[in-house]
C-alpha cells in the first residue's frame, strides 16, 4: 500500500531539536485527527528515537538525523528515524529494557521499551560505523470507526 | 526556568514544568542537585503537576535523584503526576513511587481545594483555597524503600516485548 502523504525532515543532532522533531511529526499527523493519547504516544516514541540518535548515534560529534513519516490509506502511520552514526553492536541487547551504555546513572535504558510499548510495531536495523534506522508503525483510528468517541481531541473532555 | 524549588523544614520540593526530555533534563538535574547539595534535605519531592511532556529522560532524572537522596540518607517522592505522564511512569514502574491524586489536572474547585496552603499559584490571578475538598481525596502514598531497578522486576511493570501488537492498549488510570 502506498503512502497517500509523507514528509521528510533533516536536522543536526543537537538536543534542542528533540522538541522540534516531536512537534513536526505530530503536526504532520494532525491531518488524521488523532486522539490525544495517540499523539502523545507518537510524540514520546519520536522523542526516544531522536534522543538515541543524539546520545548514541553521534556521541562525540554532530551528525544529521533524518525523520520521515508516511500515512497509508488505511490510517496506518509509518515513522522512520535514522542516523549515519556509530551503529549498534548488539541490537537485541540494546533493546533489553534498562540496558544502557550510560555510566552516569542518569539514563534509564528504556528508550526502545517506550517505542515498542507506544507504537504497534518497531523494527531496528543497524550496522557498526554505518548508522541506525528505527521504523515504527502505529494505526491511527480514523474518525467514524472509532469506538471511543469521547477521547477525540475536539470532544472537549479535558 | 522550568523548575522552581521551595524548601519547607527539611523537605525540598522541585516544581517541574514544561517538557522533560533529554535536552531539558540536564538543566533540571543541575538545578535540583545544586539545591540538594547545599541544603541536604531529608526529603526531596518532585512535583510533576505542570509537566506537559515526558519521555524516558524524565525517568532517568527521577532515578538519578533517587540515587542522590540515597547518598544523602534521605527520601524521594514523586507527586502531582498528570494523566498524560502516567503511561511512561507506569512503563518504568515509577508510578509505584508516586503519590497519585484523584483530582483532575486542570483547575476545578475540587482540584484547587487539594492544593497545599503554601505553594505555587498555579492559575495566575486565582486565589488559592486552603479549604478541605468536598469529597475525600484518594491518595496512595508509597515511601521509597525499593530501588527503581527492583520495582521493574518485582512488580512486573513492563509489558512483554512484542513487536506485533494485536492487544488493546491498557487504559490510563
Amino acid at each position: 500500500m502506498k503512502f497517500i502523504n509523507e514528509m521528510r525532515l533533516c536536522f543536526p543532532s543537537r538536543s534542542a531539536n528533540e522538541g522540534f522533531a516531536r512537534t513536526a511529526v505530530s503536526s504532520f499527523l494532525a491531518q488524521l485527527d488523532p486522539t490525544i493519547e495517540e499523539i502523545s504516544d507518537i510524540r514520546t516514541a519520536v522523542s526516544e528515537a531522536v534522543t538515541n540518535c543524539i546520545v548514541h548515534g553521534y556521541p562525540d560529534q554532530v551528525g544529521m538525523i533524518t525523520v520521515e513519516a508516511g500515512i497509508k490509506e488505511d490510517g496506518k502511520v509509518v515513522i522512520r528515524i535514522r542516523d549515519k552514526g556509530k551503529g549498534i553492536a548488539d541490537i537485541q541487547q540494546a533493546m533489553e529494557p534498562m540496558f544502557t551504555t550510560c555510566e552516569t546513572g542518569e539514563r534509564a535504558g528504556l528508550g526502545f521499551a517506550v517505542m515498542e510499548s507506544f507504537t504497534d510495531r518497531l523494527r531496528v536495523r543497524s550496522a557498526l560505523g554505518k548508522g541506525t534506522t528505527v521504523t515504527m508503525e502505529k494505526n491511527i483510528k480514523t474518525r467514524g470507526d472509532s469506538d471511543e468517541p469521547a477521547k477525540r481531541k475536539d470532544a472537549g473532555t479535558l | 526556568m522550568p523548575v522552581r524549588l521551595e524548601t519547607e523544614e527539611s523537605c525540598l520540593t522541585a516544581f517541574l514544568s514544561g517538557e522533560i526530555d533529554h535536552h531539558a533534563a540536564k538543566e533540571l538535574r543541575d538545578e535540583i542537585d545544586r539545591h540538594a547539595a547545599a541544603q541536604k534535605p531529608q526529603k526531596l519531592l518532585l512535583n510533576f503537576r505542570e509537566v506537559t511532556f515526558m519521555d524516558s529522560s524524565g525517568i532517568g532524572l527521577v532515578m538519578g535523584r533517587y540515587r542522590l537522596m540515597q547518598e544523602l540518607g534521605g527520601e524521594l517522592r514523586v507527586t502531582g503526576v498528570p494523566s498524560h505522564i502516567r503511561k511512561v511512569m507506569r512503563l518504568s514502574g515509577l508510578d509505584k513511587l508516586a503519590v497519585m491524586e484523584a483530582e483532575p489536572r486542570q483547575g476545578t474547585a475540587r482540584g484547587k481545594a487539594g492544593l497545599p496552603a503554601k505553594g505555587p499559584a498555579e492559575d495566575a490571578g486565582e486565589p488559592r483555597k486552603a479549604a478541605l475538598p468536598d469529597e475525600p481525596m484518594k491518595t496512595l502514598t508509597v515511601t521509597v524503600s525499593v530501588p527503581p531497578e527492583e520495582l521493574l522486576t518485582s512488580h512486573g511493570g513492563l509489558p512483554d516485548i512484542d513487536t506485533q501488537r494485536g492487544k488493546e492498549q491498557q487504559t490510563v488510570g
